[in-house]
């Protein structure tokens, strides 16, 4: 190489090196590696730095600055080559990950799959740092250890998706066995054998011998251990130790037995009795209303808390001056609590006054109130302690508040009633509503001026309705609601007052900070295995490029539960903390099991006995019918989300067979569904014969609005009537046994807006069918069918609700040939605890003239009233009930007649009064109703066999249906 | 010549910044690292170090700034007006520079600081006092047996240690011991604050900036 060449090398360097790129002019700008984790535009519109531009540390500063507030990014190095004056920047990045799908394998439960993944630690979205996958298999293991797995083998694939950095991880577990419970250590003071404490525990399968071997102890689990202690330290307080510890002190694990031996401390305290003195409590109430009994643990807050319950429980019964107070004995090795009771004279609340109200009338004001004066059943003594006037009266000053009284003040006072007996006493509340405080304006800033009308509307408070701070911050939450549900998730909104005491105006101001709007880079569904991606995506509430919307993302998350496949869906946002204008939305969810296998056993005792094969008790005696019932579905099939299941039931009244195929949201549609039904059934419920179906339908219901559905029907059915158990004329039989094909379009409209369906107060409830049978539809009857309900409830007062429903059905033959006519068990038959109570199930209506058997009728009418009200309590209540109606041999039949012409007649109204009580449960009120019936109908029976009714050997009876029914249900009667 | 000229187009670019320490989604730079590294030698009068461990201390303080800055930012505590730092910049020309400003100026030249760092500087300092006063001054409660103890305990032993004469009394120091104890328990109350607020950011120093600590 030439020395001049050398020498120019060492120059060019020599100015190479000393140039800094810091004040040249941006010639270029380049990322590498050249694919980033953000889109090209979006990444160029992070940059402060731009071509043509002085480069300057500062600029360099802020450019790495807000690409790592993208959180996209693990490294960020820039550069600059120095070309002719000018620089080239390079940004070398390396990017960040983000935790996608994380699956455990192996592992049999306990622990849950649930239980699993949050010992990983690894949530959805978030950012993955090295060493993460670590702790997480110690979380599994340990979470492994703690169910008995003390030999499991955990192994992690981390599998990387570069295009959207997340990274998945698999957890493969091969679990070994688990570890058995034996013998606990038993340390400290135990006060009870050893024997007793370890039967407490349940973890041996049984004491004794059988209990010195491996296989006497249960498995080991989180939960079998933790219950275990927990009954222990019951069997404690049941011993009436209240201040027993137990603590788990350690678990010892012994792997040549592969045993594991729970070492528990107890200490078992002095035993504790809790006495009353003053007045009586049974011990049931005592442990109720005195706190210590749940907290297992004796202290001053504790019991002051005993001593204020016993007081509320007997203001509660009308001793309004009662006094509790507490001493503590320490005696004998045994602590003595003794709630010392001062009753007092017992009161009766017979009045509450309310004066000075105007804004509100007084009905608004009593809704809002605990205290109540007595009551004839309910409250005997009405309802009062000091605490609950107390809440009364701010529950009340809380109610003007909102509506902009400010300085409301209510103030009480209990005196005797006037002119009232000895200890009757009266509450009086009186209402100083001070003046009203309106809004003067409302002022929203930080808001685009093309959004702020928009927000306006939405808020609850506007100039000249009044003003609370409760609708101030109600109105702040509505705000934050809407910028979070138009992606911007960093939205801050402080409101704020000014107050203008002349002129008792508030101006409401909203200052609002936007922040950063988000949008939707992607939606990402992980999970799927056996179901369809695109059924999924139909169910998707959001879309790319969209505003990041979490309403939307909840309401997405609920559709896809909706579909009842998915055991969890889990949601999240990809690098919630990064400020990257597009994000990607995470769904990562588990598929349900497929099978599900049900089985249930029952019994029903009601008026359904009386001889299959003989005439005995027509109008139906006591009977008891047990049941099976077995059923067998398969979910996702096709994995569509459609359902195939099959169910039955056995009982000696009916067997049953249904096989279903369930298409909800058909074709991907909320309002939409399709059922696929084919029927077996060989039942007696009515107790006139046995009749066996066959029956295949199809039905597609539609969803109008929320309370208003329609459901369309085709239904093809073989009804047979098994003539043998026919109980009716003889001549009849060979005409009411034929089998008959029938092919039936149907129609129902629903429509509920019932405040509750289980036991409604307000609103009304509607349903209309209409059926069409005929020989174009290959039926071998014609007719037509009409079966409509109205029922409506009213609120009266505070606890009282009337109900009254109508039903009415008429089916009208469309053919003269009587073999053509509406067949036998299509006919109307009713009566029983939902419909009519004056008649058992399916007695009402036309009886056979021979057997004095139900036969049906084509016509029904039945109008019951209700009066529902409380009793005692709040979980008793009762209900005073008149239905009146039959069933009709035909639509002229129908009377309101009350009387009974003859024994062969059954067109009259059938009226029945009645007495019911309910008692409230969680899954709607359990039901007792007796019903007198004045006008039951007379009718003619038979005694004897068939063959003595074929040659007119038996003896025919007059008989009546009993004056007196009585039914126990679930749920109300309508 | 042409050789030279593809040597030049195959120079190795020059780093002119990187992260340094990453709290949470924010960053230091190398760059501002050893500025803030340069305006404390300058401050503090003291010689320029660049090893590993001042750059971890540098880049320790610069967290305990981002971290309150972050908690200013989400809280909105009131910030003093940049006005405020003149009388500090001042003071120290004063103390430091006699009034001086040619040799304040080649002062800062040496330094490779600017007057506007210095300023922002003395800022941040007032505006890291008023966020600790703010923040923490209403929760600290001292007791007249907490100044009873300290008076006794230690006021009065370091008093002896260091005159023969007669300490005052209780109630003539009671001012004085209560301040004391406020900014010792301030002081308590800010460490405790960061270091709890540290456990709740995720904070990664780089080693290829500060070295393998």
């Amino acid at each position: 190489m030439p020395r001049s060449s050398l020498l120019l090398i060492g120059i060019f360097a020599c100015c190479a090196s000393a140039q800094t790129p810091l004040g040249l002019p941006v010639r270029s700008l380049r990322f590498e590696p050249a694919q980033q984790p953000l889109p090209e535009a979006e990444l160029r519109a992070l940059l402060p730095v731009r071509t043509g531009d002085p480069l300057t540390a500062p600029l360099v500063r802020q450019t790495i600055a807000d690409l790592y507030k993208t959180n996209r990014f693990d490294t960020i190095h820039v550069e600059g080559e120095v070309n002719a004056g000018q620089v080239d920047v390079i940004i070398r990045t390396t990017p960040n990950w983000f935790i996608g799908r994380v699956v455990i394998e192996g592992v049999p439960d306990p622990p849950s799959i649930g239980q699993l993944n949050n010992s990983t630690k690894l949530d959805l979205g978030a950012l993955y740092e090295p060493g993460q996958v670590n702790q997480a298999v110690e979380g599994v293991a340990n979470t492994l250890r703690l169910n008995g797995f003390y030999e499991s083998r955990i192994q992690q694939y981390l599998r990387r998706d570069p295009e959207t950095q997340t990274i998945s991880v698999l957890f493969q577990v091969a679990p070994g066995p688990r570890a058995r419970l034996s013998r606990p250590e038993l340390l400290g003071n135990l006060a009870q054998s050893p024997r007793a404490i370890i039967r407490a525990s349940r973890w041996p399968y049984a004491l004794g011998l059988f209990a010195q071997t491996n296989w006497g102890w249960k498995g080991m689990s989180q939960s079998r251990i933790q219950n275990g202690v927990d009954r222990i330290r019951r069997t404690y307080i049941k011993k009436n130790f209240l201040m027993a510890t137990t603590a788990l002190e350690a678990v010892r694990y012994q792997p040549e037995t592969r045993r594991v031996q729970p070492v528990l401390r107890i200490d078992a305290g002095a035993p504790v009795a809790v006495r009353t003195t003053g007045a009586k409590l049974s011990p049931s109430r005592l442990r109720q209303l005195t706190p210590i009994y749940q907290e297992a643990s004796v202290d001053r807050a504790l019991l002051l808390e005993g001593a204020r319950g016993i007081e509320q429980y007997f203001q509660a019964a009308g001793y309004f001056d009662v006094e509790v107070g507490y001493g503590i004995d320490d005696q004998g090795g045994q602590r003595t609590i003794d709630y010392n009771i001062a009753r007092g004279d017992r009161y009766k609340l017979v009045s509450l006054q309310l004066d000075g109200y105007r804004y509100f009338n007084q009905r608004t004001l009593l809704e809002r109130m605990q205290t109540t004066p007595a009551t004839w059943l309910r409250y005997r003594h009405g309802r009062y302690s000091e605490r609950m006037l107390a809440q009364d009266r701010l529950a009340i000053e809380e109610l003007y508040r909102t509506n902009g009284f400010l300085e409301v003040e209510v103030q009480s006072r209990v005196q005797p009633a006037p002119q009232g007996k000895p200890f009757e006493q009266a509450v009086y509340l009186t209402v100083k509503e001070g003046e009203q405080w309106l809004i003067g304006q409302v002022d929203l800033e930080g808001v685009k001026d093309e959004r702020a009308e928009y927000l306006r509307s939405i808020l609850q408070s506007q100039p000249g309705q009044p003003y609370s701070e409760a609708g101030v911050a109600a109105d702040r939450d509505v705000l934050l609601n809407e910028f979070f549900n138009n992606g911007f998730p960093g939205a801050t909104v402080d409101g704020t007052v000014e107050i203008d005491k002349a002129q008792r105006r508030v101006a409401v101001k909203f200052a609002v900070q936007e922040g950063r709007q988000q949008f939707i880079r992607k939606v990402i569904v992980e999970g799927l295995e056996a179901t369809n991606q695109e059924l999924v995506t139909s169910r998707l509430r959001l879309a790319e490029g969209d505003p990041v919307s979490q309403g939307n993302m909840l309401a997405t998350q609920r559709r896809l539960y909706d579909l009842g496949i998915f055991s969890r869906v889990d949601m999240a946002l990809q690098n919630p903390d990064g400020a990257e204008a597009s994000k990607y939305v995470l769904y990562q969810v588990e598929e349900a099991r497929k099978y599900s296998f049900t089985f249930g056993a029952g019994a029903q005792i009601a008026r359904i006995g009386g001889g299959i094969r003989s005439f005995d008790s027509p109008a139906g005696g006591t009977g008891f019918s047990p049941r099976i019932l077995l059923g067998l579905s398969r979910g996702n099939v096709f994995g569509v989300g459609h359902t195939a299941s099959i169910q039955t039931r056995v009982s000696n009244l009916q067997n049953r067979v249904i096989g279903s195929y369930l298409a909800p949201q058909f074709r991907n549609s909320d309002k939409l569904n399709l059922i696929f039904t084919a029927l077996y059934d060989d039942s007696r419920d009515v107790r006139t014969f046995n009749a066996r179906r066959r029956e295949a339908s199809v039905q597609l219901g539609q969803r109008l609005s929320r309370a208003t559905t329609v459901q369309y029907r085709l239904t093809y059915r073989r009804v047979a009537v098994d003539e043998t158990t026919l109980k009716i004329e003889p001549q009849l039989i060979p005409l009411l046994s034929q089998p008959v094909r029938l092919g039936i379009a149907s129609l129902t409209f629903i429509q509920d807006r019932r405040d509750d369906p289980l036991d409604a107060k307000r609103g009304w409830y509607n349903t209309l069918d209409s059926a069409f049978s005929s020989r174009a539809l290959t039926s071998q009857s014609d007719f037509l069918r009409f079966l409509g309900r109205n029922s409506s409830y009213y609120k009266i007062g505070r606890d009282l609700v009337f109900a009254r429903t109508l039903t009415f059905g008429w089916q009208y033959g469309l053919s003269e040939n009587p073999t053509r006519d509406v067949p036998l068990p299509e006919r109307f038959f009713t009566g029983g605890a939902n419909s009519h109570r004056g008649f058992s199930e399916n007695q009402a209506g036309p009886r056979d003239l021979v057997t004095g058997f139900p036969v049906g009728g084509k016509a029904v009418m039945i109008n019951g009233l209700e009066l529902r009200f409380p009793l005692v309590g709040d979980n008793l209540s009762g209900v005073l009930f008149h239905d009146a109606g039959n069933v009709y041999t035909n639509f002229n039949k129908i009377s309101f007649r009350a009387s009974q012409r003859n024994i062969a007649d059954f067109n009259y109204m059938v009226h029945t009064v009645g007495f019911g009580v309910r008692y409230r449960t969680p899954v709607g009120p359990i039901r007792v109703d007796v019903g007198y019936s004045p006008n039951s109908p007379r009718f003619q029976g038979f005694q004897g066999t068939f063959q003595d009714l074929l040659f007119q050997r038996g003896v025919a009876t007059r008989q009546r249906v009993n004056q007196f029914a009585f039914h126990f249900s679930l749920g109300q009667a309508f | 010549m042409i050789l030279a000229h593809l040597l030049l187009l195959f120079t190795p670019a020059e780093l002119i910044d990187r992260v340094a320490v990453s709290v949470g989604v924010n960053v230091i730079t190398e760059s501002e690292l050893v500025e803030q590294m340069r305006i404390r030698a300058f401050l503090e009068g003291v010689p320029l170090r660049l090893d590993g461990d001042s750059k971890r201390d540098a880049a320790d303080r610069l967290i305990q700034q981002a971290l309150i800055r972050r908690e200013i930012e989400t809280t909105r505590y009131v910030t003093p007006e940049p006005a405020q730092a003149n009388g500090l910049l001042a003071s120290f020309k004063q103390s430091r520079f006699a009034n001086d400003d040619a040799a304040f100026e080649a002062a800062l030249r040496a330094a490779q600081v600017t007057a506007a760092d210095v300023r922002a500087s003395f800022l941040w300092q007032l505006t890291v006092l008023r966020f600790i006063e703010y923040r923490f001054r209403p929760g600290v409660q001292v007791s007249p047996e907490d100044i009873r103890e300290y008076y006794e305990l230690k006021f009065l032993p370091e008093w002896r240690a260091r005159t023969a004469d007669l300490p005052p009394q209780l109630d003539a120091a009671t001012p004085s011991i209560e301040e004391i104890l406020v900014q010792a328990r301030i002081d308590n109350q800010l460490d405790r604050w960061i270091s709890q607020t540290r456990t709740q950011v995720s904070i990664r120093y780089r080693e290829e900036v500060l070295g393998e600590k």
